[in-house]
């Protein structure tokens, strides 16, 4: 399917979604996308991916059970909480679905409808996230090699020399980028 | 068409990084620039193509002349029709989803004609016809160097500027990006090439730089600058074999 066709129907599925407050109907829709799901044989790797988003979706429901009417158990809360835990887990799935079917280069072309320049800075963040992972692998194996314990209590302290060497060598590529893009004429005046 | 650089000088704010560089490089040349790191080889780079003093910001003084024009009158999107730079490191150059989108790129801004068949040409002159349709970022780190040249390569600029194409690449690769430099340098291209290999710009290159500290303080045939051992030492630059 055209990605951009793709993009579209996932964001006018997601506004209808969020005016649904019938539980039966989200629920139907729970089970619909949770079949092609399956039928598209990524649920294992959703699975993983989903994992926080449950233990949110639970502590909403139990927000949700309990605040619905001041500090009290409510039928209608517990009903609420769920309504909302289904719409963020169906949008998530959704999300999913949409970025595990479509190829990196479909899901760039997709954002073509937006201005050159525009488009261009989403191509390039996309494109450029393998190397900051990347880095940032190299970055922590050779602090880890210098002793770097990732197990204080301190996050700050851990983080830090991660973080401080990955945002130079960041700052330093991008600066490489625009003139390899300079130099190959793409003017910014 | 060569390049005159005449008396440049350029400062960052607290460093002074080119004093006083004067050379000319001729139609047809294979230029090799060797030096220290930090000695201001890319920062002279920067120059030819007109990044500096158009895009990089700092005390310029001086004349570098491309094919009659003075590239701090132009804007580097015109130099880059004339002379084309491939930076050290691929993985920063390349963006595009797709091998062919990498080589339009350059073909697009420019408002080139024959995209495609400048497209292929390129390819096909660094070895990498039939990849148009694969995702750069898939290939090996010799392929993806080989692309930014490629990509150079199909703006048909007559002078092309290389700044250390091959320091992150194995044996087998650099020699296969140096066979490229001497194709393209037979084809008449002229070459700017920074390069530690000593060895391999001894046996190539019709004039050889040496830099240090932001001068020039060696400039000529290959056989006459590399003589100098004590030079080569003191600045620790690998001795070439002369054959």
């Amino acid at each position: 399917m055209n990605p951009k066709i793709k993009l579209l129907l996932l964001v006018i599925f997601s506004i209808c979604l969020l005016f649904i407050k019938n539980l039966i109907i989200i629920f139907l829709i729970f089970l619909g996308v949770s079949i092609n799901v399956f039928v598209l044989k990524i649920h294992s790797k959703l699975l993983e991916w989903i994992k926080p988003i449950l233990i949110v979706s639970v502590i909403i429901v139990v927000l949700q059970t309990f605040t619905y009417s001041p500090i009290n158990f409510t039928i209608e809360g517990l009903l609420f909480g769920i309504t909302i835990s289904l719409r963020l887990i169906i949008l998530l799935m959704l999300v999913f679905a949409f970025v595990s079917t479509t190829s990196t280069k479909n899901l760039l072309e997709s954002f073509s409808f937006l201005p050159h320049e525009l488009a261009m800075m989403f191509m390039i963040a996309f494109r450029l996230i393998p190397l900051v992972k990347d880095e940032t692998i190299k970055i922590i194996n050779a602090q880890k090699a210098r002793g770097l314990n990732f197990r204080t209590p301190n996050i700050f302290k851990s983080y830090f020399p991660i973080l401080v060497p990955l945002f130079g060598k960041m700052l330093e590529g991008s600066n490489r980028l625009a003139f390899a893009m300079e130099s190959r004429g793409f003017d910014k005046k | 068409m060569g390049i005159i650089v005449n008396n440049v000088n350029f400062s960052y704010p607290n460093k002074n990084v080119l004093k006083n560089i004067s050379f000319e490089i001729e139609s047809g040349d294979f230029v090799g620039l060797v030096g220290s790191t930090g000695c201001g080889k890319t920062t002279l780079a920067y120059c030819l193509n007109g990044l500096i003093p158009n895009s990089i910001k700092g005390k310029f003084s001086g004349h570098v002349i491309v094919d009659n024009l003075d590239t701090s009158e132009y804007r580097v999107s015109e130099i880059a029709k004339k002379v084309g730079l491939v930076f050290q490191d691929p993985d920063w150059q390349i963006f595009n989803v797709s091998v062919k989108d990498e080589i339009e790129f350059g073909l697009k801004n420019l408002k080139l004609d024959k995209i495609k068949s400048r497209t292929k040409n390129a390819l096909r002159m660094v070895g990498l016809n039939g990849k148009e349709n694969e995702d750069p970022q898939k290939l090996s780190q010799g392929q993806k160097q080989k692309l930014c040249i490629a990509s150079i390569l199909a703006m048909n600029p007559e002078i092309i500027v290389l700044d250390e194409p091959t320091s992150q690449l194995d044996y087998k690769n650099t020699r296969m990006i140096h066979d490229i430099l001497k194709k393209l340098n037979n084809n008449g291209k002229t070459i700017f090439l920074i390069e530690h290999d000593t060895d391999f710009l001894a046996e190539y290159c019709n004039r050889i730089f040496i830099m240090n500290d932001g001068r020039i303080v060696k400039n000529g045939v290959p056989r006459k600058v590399f003589s100098g051992v004590n030079l080569l030492k003191r600045l620790g630059i690998k001795i070439p074999v002369m054959k």
